[in-house]
């Protein structure tokens, strides 16, 4: 058990785009910065957008530097498969317990990916939301910092019975005998970048996600998009590989709805729009369905959403889809709408469905906190929590788009200094 | 030129139908994914999200004269998936109770059975005392006429005689369904009234072949049968419905086999009372058990329905299941009694103790009937009335094959 960090620092619970923000923020002004993640990789769901609304630049944009600043500022450090176990004390002198878990790759690792060659056994790509597979030991993406790769302990076979990649690495970087560990630390103040996952669409009744191959979610999209994904960013139908003549977007797919997620997540609007301009890229002709309660494009969104609709094949709906069916044969869609600005019912048969999923708050509860963590009715947390020196920035504290969640983190980053300065 | 459109909303429509189980409907943010679940909605007037919106707004004239109101079963299908909780199916539920009270001629009789207050004086105070003054009138008018009925030792006719019965019953019924044409006929006219300024009327198909379309379908409740999450109020309502289909053609037959066949058909006549393996009795037995039984269901149904919040309930439903069950019930111990004191006092049953409390039970058998027959166009008996009406009207509109033309939404009656 190592004993290292001092009074006085901030801890970073999350490594995505909010987690990098605050620390970089905090660390550039002086504090010491330890950022907990708990994937193998910087970035978080960023990480696994193909482009930024409402720029249409790619996420690297913003993360590389980022990362940069991560890299380069020595106030900074960085757990990666860890957790935080516990959290006791108070503000200014929290005792912090971080539970590391190995990577089995050490730093000698030069990303030449002679492991992977000889690793035998495969496991589905979590960076890719399964829709790909990678080897036991692999590289999370080609952009990810720590550069280096990490061995899946579920899938690997383990040094007794394989071992391969230990004897193909000619760095001797694999070393398949490394145990978890943990780590205490002392900080003065908590900042909770938990950030979101996608919720279970399959969960969404009469939207066949799960049940027919060419209904995707936005987040798959994201990856089905992208030069670094699955597809090197051809979007195909899954059920066939056929190109993509018509596509329906399905806004609202679990949110606003008090039997799945009461809220709106603010962002599947925009990201909609903006995946319609990822297909007309790839397909000039194709025909887009926004099925829509109301299209939630707030302030200079409302250019991009104007802009986007001019689009002479992209069709607006105004009226949920409630009821998504699949011919067995040609595996093509066919969604139902009631028009609510005509009055009449819309069926639409088309080649792919995507459904605009929201945001759900991750991983808040893993934490053994010694005080109150008060969270919001969805499971968001709140904005002030009644214990001083913890703050949430981010999607952990509400849903929000990229350059909000930035904001936010910085003010989080500027809150937890207070605490610091006024020990 | 754009067109200015008034919207009149009618506030205290509004609170009339929250107050009649539409409580949560202004949860609703018309989405819409409640048309599109239903089973029934149509596609080229889908429904129930544009009687939402006139709801939310007050939109009396509109769903007073909506027929689609009425093509909706209550099954909640669209409660059980509206991502608000607007409950959607209960308030079309409410609005059709309104309709009823709203084209009830007269009107004050609408207002006044099903007002919960007057419930005591409605169900049992006005029916005893009528039925008490038929019976008082009664040795008057057979002695001014000197009328000696040949039913007088029956077990029951000796109580409450055939002539009584078939005179009290016939006369407040016939009056009754005078109110309830009038009604049917109003709201037949505020369909057209309301298409016809719209502009979207559109008739498909002559009177009578859609009555025949809508015929059948009541028969087969096939329509309803496209509800999915409470499919067995299909076979309640199936079992209820035929049990007193069975009971009202046995009634009729029995009434023409006292009165009319020995007149037409000769000396067989009359059987009445009929023996136990008669036909009539026999479809009389088994409609009073589907009766029993189908009410029962419903009822439990019902019941169970708050706590898995499927289906929400007013006095309206409750008063209506609770007087079908009540006929049902009391029906079957009269029965019993008859046949009981006849099998140990034969002949003079009439006169032995078994008559005082069998006559009781019959006694509150007539005054369940009373509110069963005589409230039926103000009660939710008068569903099947309107509904039937509506269902014509959508068949002749052409509703049901999907391709009526595009109505526009969101125009008041200016």
């Amino acid at each position: 058990m190592s004993k290292n960090g001092k009074r006085g620092s901030v801890l970073v619970i999350g490594g995505g785009i909010s987690g990098l923000t605050a620390a970089v923020e905090a660390a550039e002004a002086g504090a010491e910065v330890i950022i907990v993640e708990k994937e193998a990789f910087l970035g978080g769901r960023v990480a696994r957008s193909n482009l930024y609304f409402p720029k249409m630049c790619p996420p690297t944009c913003g993360l590389e530097i980022n990362l940069r600043r991560v890299k380069t500022n020595p106030r900074i450090r960085v757990f990666t498969l860890a957790e935080v176990d516990s959290i006791s004390g108070t503000a200014g002198n929290f005792k912090v317990v971080i539970r590391r878990h190995p990577r089995f790759v050490n730093e000698k690792c030069t990303m030449c990916g002679a492991c992977a060659q000889v690793c035998p056994v495969e496991r589905p790509n979590a960076f890719n939301l399964g829709l790909d597979k990678t080897k036991a030991i692999y590289l999370p993406f080609e952009m990810a910092y720590p550069a280096r790769f990490v061995v899946d302990p579920a899938t690997c076979l383990g040094a007794e019975r394989c071992g391969q990649c230990v004897t193909a690495c000619p760095y001797g970087a694999v070393d398949l005998a490394m145990g978890p560990e943990t780590v205490e630390v002392e900080v003065g103040a908590v900042i909770w970048a938990t950030g979101w996952a996608p919720p279970d669409a399959a969960k969404f009744e009469g939207l066949g996600f799960g049940l027919y191959p060419n209904v995707l979610t936005n987040v798959m999209v994201e990856r089905l998009t992208a030069p670094n994904g699955p597809t090197k960013g051809r979007l195909t139908r899954p059920s066939d590989g056929g190109p993509i003549r018509s596509v329906a977007f399905v806004q609202c797919a679990g949110s606003r709805d008090e039997n799945y997620y009461r809220y709106c997540s603010g962002v599947c609007c925009l990201a909609s729009l903006k995946q319609a301009r990822y297909i007309r890229e790839q397909y000039p002709d194709a025909k887009i369905y926004v099925f829509y309660i109301d299209i939630r494009a707030p302030g200079r969104m409302e250019d991009f959403f104007t802009a986007t609709k001019a689009d002479p094949h992209l069709v607006l709906i105004k009226g949920k889809v409630a009821k998504i069916s699949e011919d067995t044969a040609t595996r093509s869609l066919t969604v139902e709408a009631e028009d609510t600005l005509t009055g009449t019912k819309v069926v639409e048969t088309v080649d792919l469905v995507v459904l605009a999923t929201g945001m759900v708050p991750n991983g808040i509860g893993k934490t053994r906190v010694a005080g109150e963590l008060v969270l919001d009715e969805h499971g968001f947390l709140a904005p002030v929590q009644p214990m001083q020196g913890m703050f949430a920035a981010g999607v952990a504290k509400r849903p929000v788009d990229v350059a909000s969640a930035n904001r936010d983190a910085t003010g989080a980053a500027l809150k937890a200094l207070q605490h610091l300065s006024a020990e | 030129m754009a067109q200015a459109t008034v919207v009149r909303p009618d506030r205290k429509f509004l609170e009339e139908i929250v107050a009649a189980g539409g409580g949560d409907l202004k949860k609703c943010f018309q989405c819409a994914t409640c048309s599109v679940v239903c089973g029934l909605s149509d596609a080229g007037s889908p429904f129930p999200r544009k009687e939402m919106l006139w709801a939310q707004w007050g939109l009396k004239d509109r769903l007073l004269s909506d027929p689609d109101v009425w093509l909706c079963h209550q099954c909640n299908d669209c409660s059980i998936r509206c991502p608000r909780g607007a409950r959607p199916g209960d308030v079309l539920a409410a609005v059709r109770q309104k309709v009823i009270q709203h084209f009830a001629f007269p009107s004050a009789m609408g207002r006044w059975v099903n007002s919960p207050r007057a419930l005591p004086l409605v169900l049992v105070l006005l029916p005893v005392v009528l039925l008490a003054g038929a019976l008082g009138i009664r040795g008057p008018v057979e002695a001014a006429v000197g009328y000696v009925d040949p039913h007088g030792h029956e077990f029951y006719a000796h109580f409450f005689p055939h002539w009584l019965l078939i005179v009290f019953y016939s006369s407040l019924t016939l009056l009754t369904f005078a109110g309830l044409l009038v009604g049917l006929v109003r709201f037949w006219k505020g369909m057209q009234g309301m298409d016809r300024a719209l502009g979207s009327r559109t008739v498909r198909t002559s009177f009578w072949t859609a009555a025949w379309g809508a015929l059948k379908e009541v028969f087969t409740h096939v329509r309803f049968g496209k509800c999915t999450d409470q499919a067995a109020r299909r076979t309640n309502h199936l079992l209820a419905f035929y049990g007193f289909v069975a009971l009202f053609v046995v009634t009729l037959w029995a009434t023409a086999d006292l009165y009319l066949w020995p007149h037409v058909l000769g000396d067989a006549f009359p059987q009445y009372p009929f023996g136990l393996l008669h036909p009539m009795k026999i479809l009389a037995n088994l409609g009073g058990v589907l009766l029993v039984v189908g009410t029962f269901r419903a009822m439990m149904a019902r019941w169970k329905a708050p706590q898995d919040g499927r289906h929400r309930s007013t006095s309206f439903d409750w008063v209506f299941l609770w007087l079908l069950f009540a006929v049902g019930v009391t029906g079957f111990v009269v029965e019993i009694f008859r046949f009981l004191a006849e099998a140990r006092y034969g002949d003079t049953a009439y006169a032995s103790p078994m008559a005082p409390p069998a006559y009781a039970f019959y006694f509150i058998h007539l005054v369940a009937v009373f509110g069963l027959l005589v409230y039926l166009p103000y009660s939710k008996f008068a569903h099947l009335w309107y509904r039937l009406v509506a269902m014509i009207y959508a068949h002749q509109t052409g509703r049901n094959d999907g391709v009526r033309p595009r109505e526009r939404t969101v125009t008041g009656t200016a």
